[in-house]
């Protein structure tokens, strides 16, 4: 499995190899064995990258000797400085209703003039973080959370993003949220929106830069909202039933409406009901019940 | 009316390990993209390769949508799991470290025989073959006639 995304300054390697095949293939295979995830082909090469501290300057020359095997090789490495590589999107982008019930806005957006008292308003500054409401997932699940009645609840939000969710249940009057995501840019992000929304990370609110493996010896929570991915929920169902209540409910999405069958059978082994199952553009959520 | 293309980025991305980082985000990020909304829809096409190189050709349209194709992974990586190795050989012309069979050469090169540039099965297992020993990986039998 992958590791989640790295805020560091990234090794970026330049290679170009004379002939270019295969070494240019080569290099690929050898060096996704040492964690580099994404190559970027050229026509004289390749360029890849790698978060700093994870790579060792021996496993790198062998690869490079290696190389030099199969073609003259032209190398050379640099360092990308971090920062926030989604800003051009982020400084421009149109705000997201939900039906008429709620809006997730940057704080450059203004508060429609005609909102209704009970209008939910929730502002997000992303800063490369998932969940700003563009996303039919996102979307889905604060449709879904509008119509759970979390008021006076126990919720967990399980790989908050931006904190969204976490932040709208709040708002609904939820007796107190636990937020969780596994990158430390998201959980950085989840308190930083919490704070522009009012909140501050105290007995209502908790964040933990974590897992599923944070969950175990965890309070009991009334409903779990976990917008993730197929392969993550299937692997972490049975540990998010663990701190389900009975009667409480969960709601899943991050995965294909294709994808809802290797879910249900999840489901099924844990005993929980299936209440309902949403679909927006392909992407699914559903809503379950632990039963009593 | 189609939509227009503003460019097309070429990146070979482990499956399920789409993230902002460089070069996905610098890349889709100067064109404007919603990068998150390209790492979730990349991340949940992939769950049933993750952890595989595969090469995404992303259309950006000049309206700051995208679409993207996937393909199978390159046939060095795809050898370097046939032959069940941890790495290439140190010394490929001297020390075999890995082995593949001939049948397991013709599946990778029916598999990528889109991008190989070859007029039949046989000399693009020959081109597939040729990488396998490039890499210290040994083909064992004898070229199937």
């Amino acid at each position: 499995m992958s590791r989640e995304f790295i805020r560091a300054d990234y090794l970026k390697l330049d290679i170009k190899f004379t002939p270019l095949l295969p070494a240019r293939e080569v290099a690929i295979a050898w060096l996704s064995e040492l964690d580099f995830e994404v190559f970027e082909p050229t026509d004289e090469g390749l360029t890849a990258y790698i978060p700093e501290q994870f790579v060792g300057k021996p496993e790198l020359l062998d690869v490079k000797m290696r190389l030099m095997g199969l073609a003259e090789v032209v190398w050379s490495e640099s360092i990308v400085k971090t920062r926030n590589w989604n800003a051009e999107w982020e400084a421009n982008y149109e705000p997201v209703y939900v039906g008429e019930r709620a809006i997730v806005r940057a704080p450059f957006h203004s508060l429609p003039e005609k909102a209704e008292k009970d209008f939910l308003d929730v502002v997000i500054v992303p800063h490369m973080s998932f969940g700003t409401g563009h996303h039919d997932t996102t979307l889905l699940m604060m449709h879904t959370l509008l119509d759970l009645e979390v008021k006076g609840m126990t919720v967990l939000d399980m790989g908050c993003g931006t904190g969204v969710l976490a932040i709208a249940a709040l708002k609904l009057g939820a007796a107190s949220v636990l937020a969780i995501d596994i990158e430390e840019g998201a959980y950085i992000n989840t308190i930083e929106n919490a704070e522009l929304n009012g909140f501050s990370v105290d007995d209502r609110l908790v964040v933990v830069c974590g897992d599923a493996s944070n969950l175990s010896g965890t309070r009991i929570n009334d409903v779990i909202l976990a917008n993730i991915n197929r392969n993550i929920l299937v692997q972490d169902m049975s540990c998010y039933d663990n701190v389900l209540s009975p009667g409480g409910q969960i709601a899943l999405s991050g995965f294909f409406v294709g994808d809802v069958p290797v879910l249900q059978r999840v489901i099924d082994g844990l005993g929980w009901r299936v209440e309902e199952v949403k679909d927006s553009e392909g992407w699914a959520c559903i809503i379950c019940v632990k039963p009593e | 009316m189609a939509k227009e293309v503003a460019g097309l980025i070429k990146l070979q991305i482990r499956g399920g390990a789409a993230n902002p980082a460089p070069p996905v985000g610098p890349a889709l990020g100067a064109k404007g993209v919603n990068i998150m909304e390209f790492c979730k829809q990349f991340n949940a096409r992939t769950q049933d390769k993750a952890g595989k190189v595969l090469p995404a050709v992303i259309t950006v349209y000049k309206d700051k949508s995208f679409d993207f194709v996937i393909k199978t992974p390159p046939a060095a990586v795809q050898l370097l799991e046939a032959a069940k190795l941890k790495s290439g050989s140190a010394e490929s012309n001297r020390v075999k470290v890995g082995r593949v069979n001939w049948d397991q050469v013709r599946a990778i090169a029916e598999d990528k025989m889109p991008d190989l540039n070859c007029f039949s099965i046989e000399s693009a297992m020959k081109v597939v073959a040729g990488t396998a020993r490039s890499m210290g990986i040994n083909v064992t039998g004898k070229f199937p006639s």
